[in-house]
């Protein structure tokens, strides 16, 4: 479940970064051997289920109150976006650009468990409003 | 230090993969047809390392007089197939290597320099493309193909991010380099990109820290190991993306291998790190001998955003 623990009112949708597969694609998989199904069910899946996130805005960009959240690691970067647009009251036609590592803003699909394995365990989102 | 031989290889095994491309049929989606029968298809060999946003202002005005809403914007195109829409940020030829459910091709050998990717011509990929319905997880483009721009380049950052630990590589580019790096890019030439990727690959007093690899894996429906499963109607899976950390040198300071980074990230998939036995690593239409360095991989065949993107394909 994408859900930010500690004083979260936001009811967050199911939003995983796993995405659909073509048929196609699928046909092979319903004729594995019993052991390659298991080891590719759990291969890549994370030990950790929440990570914690650190936000910090940059330059003028409006502040939160908590700089520090847990995440699930299921869940795709939107839910980080999309989080911090209700906090901060963002109008829809507004725009806050999202960072991590203060270098790179990883697109909306990106799982939040690949970015903390990337970011040596510490995801550090950092944002802006309307300037790039 | 390279020899003239090796580095000849390198640059044929470079040039094959530049040039390697796919036969598309894309044909328009009979909900945005205006007439009852199929519009003509869309045919075009298109590059395996491009994006499919750079197609868009020529599918629409191929399809225009055939559309119901003629003068509908044509950055409410989208792509698919098999009804799973294509990302915009994915290569072409990723998208084929995770999507089409083709047979990869055999290792690509590289002694003798003769083998050329592009030798075996798959058989064309029908594609659909539609005017309406633009699917809600799917970015949407902008008629100055600015945001294909941005995905491009904050993929770019990524991947550097990786290789020095911060993106000054790219960040401290020229206007007149980064402009080059998309020009290369959108047209297509390498005269234009490489200078500028070599200068990404190779910043001065930097020594390489992590090679930036993504693996695709494919994941069956839930539901086909409960009981739904009796009626043996498959169902379509879905697709987990795994990063890790991959150094340049495995654990024993010999360089890390395709074979050692996929025991250390996926052991239940490669437990061996010589030989593939449950599962296989495609890049470019081509299963990867799991004896190849990663860094002589990224340095050489990465694609143009510098990732390594590999899908694991399971083995029949």
């Amino acid at each position: 479940m994408a859900e930010f623990s500690r004083d979260s009112p936001v009811p967050e949708e199911d939003e995983t970064a796993e995405a659909p597969l073509t048929m196609a694609a699928s046909v092979i998989l319903t004729q594995l051997p019993k052991d390659a199904s298991l080891a590719l069910e759990n291969a890549g899946v994370l030990d950790v289920q929440k990570v914690t996130i650190r936000l910090q805005p940059l330059g003028s960009a409006p502040h939160l109150n908590q700089r520090v959240f847990k995440l699930s690691t299921t869940a795709a970067f939107a839910t980080i976006v999309r989080f911090l647009r209700r906090r901060l009251g963002v109008r829809d036609h507004e725009s806050v650009f999202c960072y991590v590592g203060n270098v790179f803003s990883p697109s909306l699909d990106e799982g939040v468990g690949n970015l903390w394995r990337v970011s040596a365990e510490l995801i550090f989102v950092s944002w802006g409003s309307g300037i790039r | 230090m390279t020899s003239l031989r090796e580095r000849d290889e390198t640059s044929s095994v470079r040039q094959s993969v530049w040039r390697g491309s796919l036969p598309l049929r894309i044909e328009l989606d009979k909900a945005d047809c205006r007439t009852y029968d199929e519009s003509d298809p869309y045919l075009i060999h298109f590059e395996r390392l491009s994006y499919l946003g750079l197609l868009i202002p020529r599918l629409h005005a191929f399809f225009a007089d055939r559309l119901i809403f003629p003068d509908i914007n044509p950055t409410e195109a989208w792509l698919s197939f098999e009804r799973v829409p294509l990302k915009w940020h994915y290569p072409l030829g990723l998208l084929y290597d995770l999507y089409s459910g083709t047979e990869p091709a055999g290792p690509v050998h590289t002694e003798g320099g003769e083998d050329d990717v592009t030798d075996t011509t798959p058989l064309q990929w029908k594609l659909t493309v539609h005017f309406s319905e633009y699917p809600k997880e799917l970015v949407k483009l902008d008629a100055d193909g600015k945001i294909l721009h941005d995905l491009y380049i904050n993929s770019v950052k990524e991947a550097d991010y990786l290789r020095n630990g911060n993106g000054r590589t790219v960040m401290s580019l020229s206007e007149k380099d980064s402009t080059q790096l998309w020009d290369g890019v959108r047209q297509h030439d390498s005269q234009l990109f490489q200078p500028i990727n070599q200068k990404l690959l190779n910043p001065s007093g930097v020594t390489l820290r992590h090679l930036p690899v993504k693996l695709y894996l494919p994941h069956a429906s839930s539901t086909s190991s409960s009981a739904i499963q009796e009626d043996n109607e498959a169902a379509p899976g879905s697709l987990r993306v795994v990063q890790a950390l991959i150094t340049p040198s495995a654990s024993n300071r010999q360089p890390q291998t395709i074979g050692t980074a996929l025991n250390q990230i996926l052991p239940e998939l490669f437990p061996s790190r010589r030989q593939p036995l449950l599962a296989q690593a495609v890049l470019h239409g081509s299963t990867l001998p799991l004896t190849v360095s990663v860094e002589e991989l990224v340095r050489a065949v990465a694609y143009l955003d510098g990732w390594l993107h590999v899908a694991v394909v399971m083995m029949a």
